[in-house]
């Protein structure tokens, strides 16, 4: 019985992580492509590498769900596996979004305007050592509010946090995954590669 | 299925729309699919056929622009883009549609969805809530910081009701948030003991 709790609670994480992660994959390809920008399709496609992974190892989990909790409801079983497919699908085609940036193709000869038209987009930005927003914690870098920009999630090695809090410190090579204004990230960018 | 007639729209726009619509309904067939409401599922539907008609006119409107070959690079992004756009809406509608085959969600998954930072909600505004006449505009002076992704009035699904938009009793409102913003928000679209 205790097994099975273990195997629920490792499902309901990697329900977590997939959705957290393939919404976030939408909104950095259509990013990639609108700023022309290969850093963000990059992570796009390393995120996919890693959503293929974690989609057999949820797969794998609701199987051996089903084959300890043999009363299981075979139908939800397989709506289970369908969400998590769904969502990996989802990925795929982000990561179809974000290779064409890494194949150099350039958007810009027909949306060329796309950037200056407003409207938010997410980009990445990877804290070098002795950049003066290292070793901060999110609120004494004040980035957010000085530049209206939001920290959605940091990457840090293989590891992400969603939604870090203010007191949340910024490491060297931490990845930063901000939302805001096309002015508002080409700003932090300047500033982002300051040393301290 | 309706039939398509080409017209002009620059490629930006159309991809943005796109994007936009792809992302709400995604947030729409989660919801869809843990509250089973197959009402919730046919807009879902419904979204998908807009974004599907969109890409046609993506690409006619993309193909028209191509004049020298760094258009006609451009314009495989474009067309690339909007191809995956509409996967990501097909993929989306398949979550909404395991209510029509009336696969329940599991209880890992209800409880999955219940934890994720950003939650989905649907509130009905009682005749007795303060937030009847408000418009949505006026909702973040108010403090409440929700997003209002789509709104039911009389059997009728609106989508992204515009900020002049007023609430009436008995709306149903669908609205996306963080965990604490929406409890304070489900109060005040009771009774309003919140304010």
């Amino acid at each position: 019985m205790g097994e099975v709790i273990k195997i629920e609670e490792t499902i309901q994480k990697m329900i977590i992580e997939l959705k957290n992660k393939v919404e976030l994959m939408i909104d950095l390809a259509y990013s990639a492509v609108m700023l022309n920008d290969k850093e963000i399709a990059e992570e796009v496609l390393r995120m996919e590498e890693y959503i293929d992974w974690l989609l057999l190892q949820y797969e794998d989990a609701v199987l051996s769900l089903i084959l300890r909790e043999t009363n299981s409801d075979k139908l939800q079983i397989i709506g289970l596996l369908r969400f998590g497919k769904s969502l990996e699908e989802i990925a795929d085609s982000a990561a179809r979004i974000a290779e064409n940036i890494m194949r150099g193709l350039e958007s810009h000869y027909i949306l060329a305007k796309v950037a200056e038209e407003g409207g938010e987009f997410v980009s990445v930005f990877k804290v070098e050592e002795g950049s003066i927003l290292a070793n901060k914690t999110i609120s004494q870098t004040g980035i957010e509010k000085k530049f209206d920009v939001q920290i959605i999630a940091v990457r840090r090695g293989d590891q992400w946090i969603f939604d870090p809090k203010d007191d949340f410190v910024i490491l060297p090579g931490d990845v930063l995954i901000i939302r805001g204004f096309v002015e508002s990230l080409d700003d932090l960018r300047k500033i982002s590669k300051r040393q301290s | 299925m309706r039939e398509i007639e080409y017209k002009a729209l620059p490629a930006r726009s159309i991809l943005r729309q796109m994007k936009d619509l792809a992302s709400l309904m995604l947030d729409l067939a989660y919801f869809a699919f843990l509250t089973m409401d197959k009402t919730l599922t046919d807009l879902v539907l419904k979204i998908e056929e807009e974004v599907s008609t969109l890409n046609y006119f993506l690409i006619m409107n993309t193909t028209l622009a191509v004049r020298d070959k760094d258009d006609a690079e451009a314009g495989t992004v474009i067309i690339n883009m909007g191809t995956a756009l509409n996967a990501i809406a097909n993929a989306a509608a398949d979550i909404a549609q395991l209510t029509k085959l009336n696969i329940e969600p599991h209880l890992v998954l209800k409880k999955a969805l219940e934890e994720t930072e950003e939650v989905v909600k649907s509130y009905r505004i009682d005749k007795r809530s303060p937030l009847i006449g408000k418009k949505i505009e006026e909702l973040e002076k108010l403090g409440f910081y929700v997003d209002i992704i789509a709104i039911k009035r009389a059997q009728v699904w609106i989508l992204n009701p515009p900020m002049n938009f007023k609430l009436n009793p008995e709306d149903v409102i669908v609205c996306r948030g963080n965990r604490e913003a929406l409890s304070s928000f489900a109060e005040v679209c009771k009774s309003g003991r919140s304010n």
